[in-house]
Order: structure tokens, then sequence, then C-alpha cells
């Protein structure tokens, strides 16, 4: 089942989660939405605890103003897709897995194919108009949608498994204004590191998840805060899914 | 009686993380007004929470003691000693 590579490299989260755990991490397949601020931490932690298939999508070239907190690029990477930056960090990182890229901008016609038969899609967007894209296919879908959005020094994350929590309309009905949002890249470390954690819990079927939880980071206060939430009835994604209960 | 209301990311750089409002212990006053009190001293952070109209905007998310109240219903929600009110835009980089 696994190599004695891969039971060295996995050997002390072995000890949390058990071989089995292991498995269901090397059987899964997790779409990751973006390779920027969440995407790099997101994608890297991922990739060296063992996510069998990481799907990456991206469409962004490296940029310098990005390098303050995009983590899977380097200074060298200027100039080169994200996705092509984003497979060479995630291969040397762990050969153990695959990574699929797709150079492509994730739009209504085409989310659903890049999902495809994933087990979970991660949220690295910098924009509510492809999060609710996404919120919509994992409806379809009934696969979870792990969210993360991030300015400045505050963060927010949440877990969204269709059927069974509110979607992610349910909790923001409405998008909040376009912007160039300020960005520290720990913020975006830090919302990543809980939506990885939340994934890695998902598919071992460890912990508590997020569930109907939105998480709250204020860098500024160093204070994390906590605010439940629940199905809108009227929700214009899941409210369907709701009445056919 | 005692009110705090507790300001979240951009409306945090405008109103800082949390403002005490006295209020006279005879009156009662819903959360809009009182959201409209304390944010009136700065008009240009003011403009983010507000609409011309004078009406939360859609995409503010408000909690009372922890508990969420949807913007359309702000009018109707009574504000009482000891209350903690939330106020926050969703961030949305990534």
């Amino acid at each position: 089942m696994f190599s004695k590579q891969e039971l060295d490299r996995y050997k002390r989260q072995i000890l949390s989660f058990g071989e089995e755990g292991q498995k269901k991490l090397k059987d899964a397949k997790i779409f990751v939405a973006g390779a920027g601020g969440l995407g790099s931490p997101i994608s890297i932690y991922l990739a060296v605890a063992g996510v069998g298939t990481l799907v990456v999508a991206d469409k962004d070239v490296v940029e310098l103003t990005n390098l303050n907190r995009q983590i899977l690029h380097y200074n060298r990477d200027i100039g080169k897709k994200k996705t092509e930056s984003a497979e060479e960090k995630l291969n040397a990182l762990n050969p153990d897995i695959r990574v699929e890229v797709l150079d492509v901008t994730i739009d209504e016609s085409n989310v659903s194919e890049l999902v495809g038969d994933s087990s979970g899609i991660v949220d690295g967007m910098d924009n509510f108009p492809t999060r609710y894209l996404l919120n919509d296919v994992a409806i379809e879908k009934n696969i979870p949608l792990f969210h993360g959005a991030i300015r400045g020094f505050h963060g927010q994350a949440t877990t969204i498994i269709p059927g069974k929590t509110a979607c992610l309309r349910c909790l923001f009905p409405k998008a909040p204004p376009v912007e160039v949002f300020p960005v520290v890249g720990v913020t975006p470390g830090l919302i990543g590191m809980v939506q990885a954690t939340e994934v890695i819990k998902y598919i071992t079927g460890e912990g508590e998840l997020l569930k109907n939880r939105l998480f709250i980071w204020d860098g500024m206060q160093a204070r994390t805060e906590e605010i439940q939430f629940a199905k809108n009835p009227a929700c214009v994604s899941c409210g369907n899914l709701m009445n056919k209960e | 009686m005692r009110i705090k209301i507790k300001f979240y990311a951009r409306f945090q750089e405008y109103f800082g993380s949390e403002i005490i409002k006295e209020i006279d212990n005879n009156s009662s006053d819903t959360l809009k007004n009182i959201a409209k009190s304390v944010t009136e001293d700065n008009p240009e952070g003011q403009a983010f929470i507000f609409d011309d109209a004078g009406n939360f905007y859609d995409y503010v998310i408000l909690m009372k003691n922890g508990e969420r109240i949807y913007s359309d219903n702000a009018d109707e929600i009574f504000v009482e000693d000891g209350d903690e009110i939330r106020i926050f835009p969703p961030v949305s980089g990534g």
C-alpha cells in the first residue's frame, strides 16, 4: 500500500491518524483554486501531508508584487506561469504525490469540468464572484468547500459541507465591493493553514470541522473570534437543496 | 445603558476595534440607529457601512451577542444594556 519512502515521509503524522488516515489522504484528490497568497501555503502543506492528487488552477504569471506572500513562487520565477512554478515546487517537496496544474481562469463555463471528480475544493481566490461559482459547484457535486479570505491583518475561514451546513451564500449573500486589498503575507499563511487543517481533518475523519462557524482572525488585535451562522432557507444557491430535505 | 460595538477588517481602520457607547437609561434604540450614531464622526468610514438612503449595505455582516442579524432587520432589532454588537465586512482577498 505504501512504499518504505512514504512510510518514512509520513511517519510522524501516521502517529496521529494511522496508516488508515494516511491511505485516505493518498486516495484523495483536492482542487486548489488559485496559487496565490492562500493557494501557496494550502498547496504546500497538502502536498507534504500526502494528499494523493493535488489539482492547482491559476491563470496568472508571477510578478514581483506577489512575492511578499505567495511563497510557492521565488524571485527567479518572475515572469513564469504560476502553475509552472507551483508544479515544480510541489513536485520537489513531495515526489510521492501527483500534481496536476490548470493554467486557466475559473469561470462559469468551465468550473464544473475543472473541479472534475475532486473530493473537495479549497478556496484560494481573491474575489467573491469566483467564490460563488466554487460554492455552486461544491453544492452540485456534493463535495466540501474550504473557504478562506484575507485582507491586511484580518482573515476568515469556514468549512461548507453541502446539505449539512449553510453555504457560502447563506453566510455572505452579497459580495463586498471590489478593491485592491492590502495584504501582509503572514495573514494568508495563517488562514491557509486553517483551511489546510480542515482539509486534512475532513479527509481523515478526525476532529470537529468549522461547520456553520466562521473563524475570524484579527491579527491587529491578536484575537480570534467565532461566529455561528445558519442555513438561509431563501438562499439562491442552496435553498432548493433544503427544500428537498 | 452601556453597549459595546466591535469593528473588524476595513471598518477597524475607520472606527478602531471597539467603541463603548453610553446611552441614557430611559431610552432604547435600534441596532441601526446605534450603529449610525457611533459612526457619524467619520463620514468616510460610515459611507462603507451605510448607503445613500441610510440603510446598511447588504454585504455588511451584523451580529448581536453572537447571533447573526440580517441587515434588513436592523431597524427592528433593539439593543439593551450589556449587548455586544459586531459590525464587519467579509474580507475578500486571497
